[in-house]
């Protein structure tokens, strides 16, 4: 059954949209990612299913309801984060917390507690005080507290440390495996969202590129192929057409291959190499390759 | 109850209007006892008459758009008095303004939106508690001018004068109400929170400006409505003629309801600033 339903939904501010006609559904018990670079459109479906703007046409429906009709009982179900979480400044964290837990409606108190030791939040410290990192730990807890439902969280990992990255992640696998809770994201880290992810959503330009099980995303006949050399591979890169090529803090170059992979051994056999490695592209490289055929399609439809 | 009004969000709201409340107590407080010494520094200095002189000279739509005499006699505690707390209503008008456009932020011009309206709470309850919030807010304000001005009574041995101040800060409340509903639905229009301040500014003078062109042309007299001065006179209260035109208040009070439902109206269909 269908969570969240968005039917030919569109948003316009100027001419251009920053949403154009968009349909997808999320299904129960989904954990479902939305993923894109900035200004692609994660945010406004975001706050299209939260009813802080309204669409310019189309209908989305929230938990059996209209969003924009959506009662309080529903609304104590869903847990929300915001992409940049502010509150009253003179307010210690916990106080901002409580006041959140009490219109909720949420009385376990430990529950609350346990959330705040969890994910290490500044309990005492007022909120003007603190850096949009602890203010989203802030927002985690008030998102996760009681027994949501729905949790939606825009641009999920954003501003957070690492050591927090995982807690979440691991706290939404668990909610989302073991007590059926709907979890939606949004992040630009498409790499992270590749792992955690059942569902995701590819944007861009405010346009919805495709909504695809990861797996089927990373079927492909291409390769990220990483080596160490220090040779000069011009000639190499020259011969296969390689355009692309990445090299990291570790003295690796790396690039997507799609051709015959003997070939490339073969022309690899001739180099001093001093480690070659030969893996799945990630999400990302799919993301890429969806923009390439995007803009392909565009050229395509100018010509 | 979570339907129309809060009371957690309400204390949330009174807590973020903390830091701005006491900057402009503060404010207001420090600008009247600089009038009062002023005034009382120049009788002291044998300049009452000069000031006179200098007020009359005044053209007398100014003057009459502040709903005061020609001629005043500054020797007079009472026309001094009066005087500041003229002003005081204008400082009052202003902050009532700014908390009816900064409703909802989070004190700084930052907006809380997002996470106000994902709590369970309907719009009309946001915009109701938030209201209700900017109410008390300003209701405090005026106690706090209260406080002061019985300070300054007390010290200059003129408690004969309380009952009228009473009058007087109980009328600033009733024209500063309809400023706070007036600036609140003008937000409703605005596209960031930091044009709160540029909104009070400008419905404030706009509607004093409106009341000295109505006092200067007879043709646009329709215009003194506008002027807060219209509807109270502050120093005919202090000085003992006590005008509060009672019928011009509560045609405000009605101008408050009808803008507080057109914004619950508004809020129940626009966008939410999110930044």
């Amino acid at each position: 059954m269908a969570i969240i339903t968005l039917v030919k939904v569109s948003k316009y501010y100027t001419k251009r949209p920053a949403l154009g006609d968009t349909s997808f559904a999320v299904n129960e018990g989904d954990f479902f990612g939305i993923a894109g670079p900035k200004k692609s459109g994660k945010s406004t479906i975001i706050n299209l299913c939260m009813d802080f703007i309204r669409p310019t046409s189309g209908n989305i429906t929230v938990m059996g309801q209209k969003s924009w009709k959506l009662s309080t009982e529903k609304k104590k179900l869903i847990g929300f984060m915001p992409s940049n979480p502010t509150y009253c400044e003179t307010m210690k964290a916990i106080d901002v917390i409580r006041t959140a837990a009490k219109i909720k409606g949420v009385t376990d108190n430990e529950q609350v507690m346990r959330l705040c030791k969890h994910f290490n939040v500044d309990r005492n410290k007022r909120v003007g005080s603190l850096p949009l990192s602890c203010r989203k730990k802030i927002a985690i807890v008030i998102a996760l507290m009681g027994n949501p439902k729905l949790v939606i969280m825009d641009n999920c990992f954003v501003a957070l440390d690492k050591d927090t990255k995982n807690k979440l992640a691991h706290y939404l696998l668990d909610l989302n495996n073991k007590e059926g809770v709907t979890v939606v994201i949004s992040d630009r880290n498409i790499d992270l969202l590749q792992q955690i992810c059942t569902r995701i959503a590819i944007m861009r330009k405010g346009s919805l590129l495709e909504i695809s099980e990861k797996e089927v995303l990373l079927k492909s006949d291409t390769r990220r192929i990483s080596i160490k050399t220090s040779d000069d591979l011009s000639a190499l890169y020259n011969l296969f057409r390689i355009t692309e090529v990445d090299k990291d803090d570790n003295g690796y170059i790396s690039f997507l291959y799609k051709k015959d992979i003997n070939s490339l051994i073969g022309a690899l056999a001739t180099y001093n190499l001093d480690d070659l490695q030969i893996t799945l592209p990630s999400l990302g490289d799919a993301l890429v390759r969806f923009y390439e055929r995007q803009l392909e399609q565009e050229n395509g439809g100018e010509n | 109850m979570n339907e129309y009004f809060s009371f957690p969000l309400l204390g949330y709201k009174l807590k973020s209007r903390t830091k701005n409340f006491l900057v402009w107590s503060t404010i207001s407080l420090c600008l009247f006892i600089l009038i009062v010494v002023m005034f009382s520094n120049l009788l002291s200095a044998g300049l009452p008459e000069f000031i006179s002189d200098m007020a009359s000279s005044f053209p007398g739509a100014v003057t009459g758009s502040a709903e005061q005499q020609e001629t005043m006699d500054f020797r007079d505690f009472g026309v001094n008095f009066g005087v500041c707390m003229q002003i005081m209503l204008v400082v009052g008008c202003v902050y009532a303004s700014y908390l009816g456009a900064s409703a909802n932020t989070n004190g700084r011009g930052d907006s809380d939106v997002c996470f106000v309206y994902s709590l369970p709470v309907s719009r009309i309850c946001a915009v109701l508690t938030s209201f209700a919030a900017q109410l008390i807010t300003l209701f405090l304000h005026n106690i706090v001018v209260f406080l002061v001005s019985t300070a300054v009574l007390f010290s200059n041995n003129k408690m004969t004068y309380l009952s009228k101040v009473l009058l007087a800060v109980g009328a600033f409340f009733l024209i500063e109400i309809i400023y706070l509903a007036v600036s609140f639905l003008l937000a409703t229009f605005m596209n960031s929170g930091s044009q709160a301040s540029s909104i009070s500014a400008v419905v404030v003078t706009i509607t004093i400006l409106f009341g000295v062109l109505g006092s200067m042309a007879k043709t646009l007299a329709i215009l003194k409505i506008f002027s807060p001065y219209s509807y109270i006179s502050v120093f005919g209260i202090i000085t003992g003629e006590s005008r509060l035109y009672v019928v011009g208040i509560a045609a405000g009070l009605l101008m408050t309801v009808i803008s507080l439902v057109l914004s619950c109206s508004r809020y129940n269909q626009i966008d939410l600033i999110l930044d």
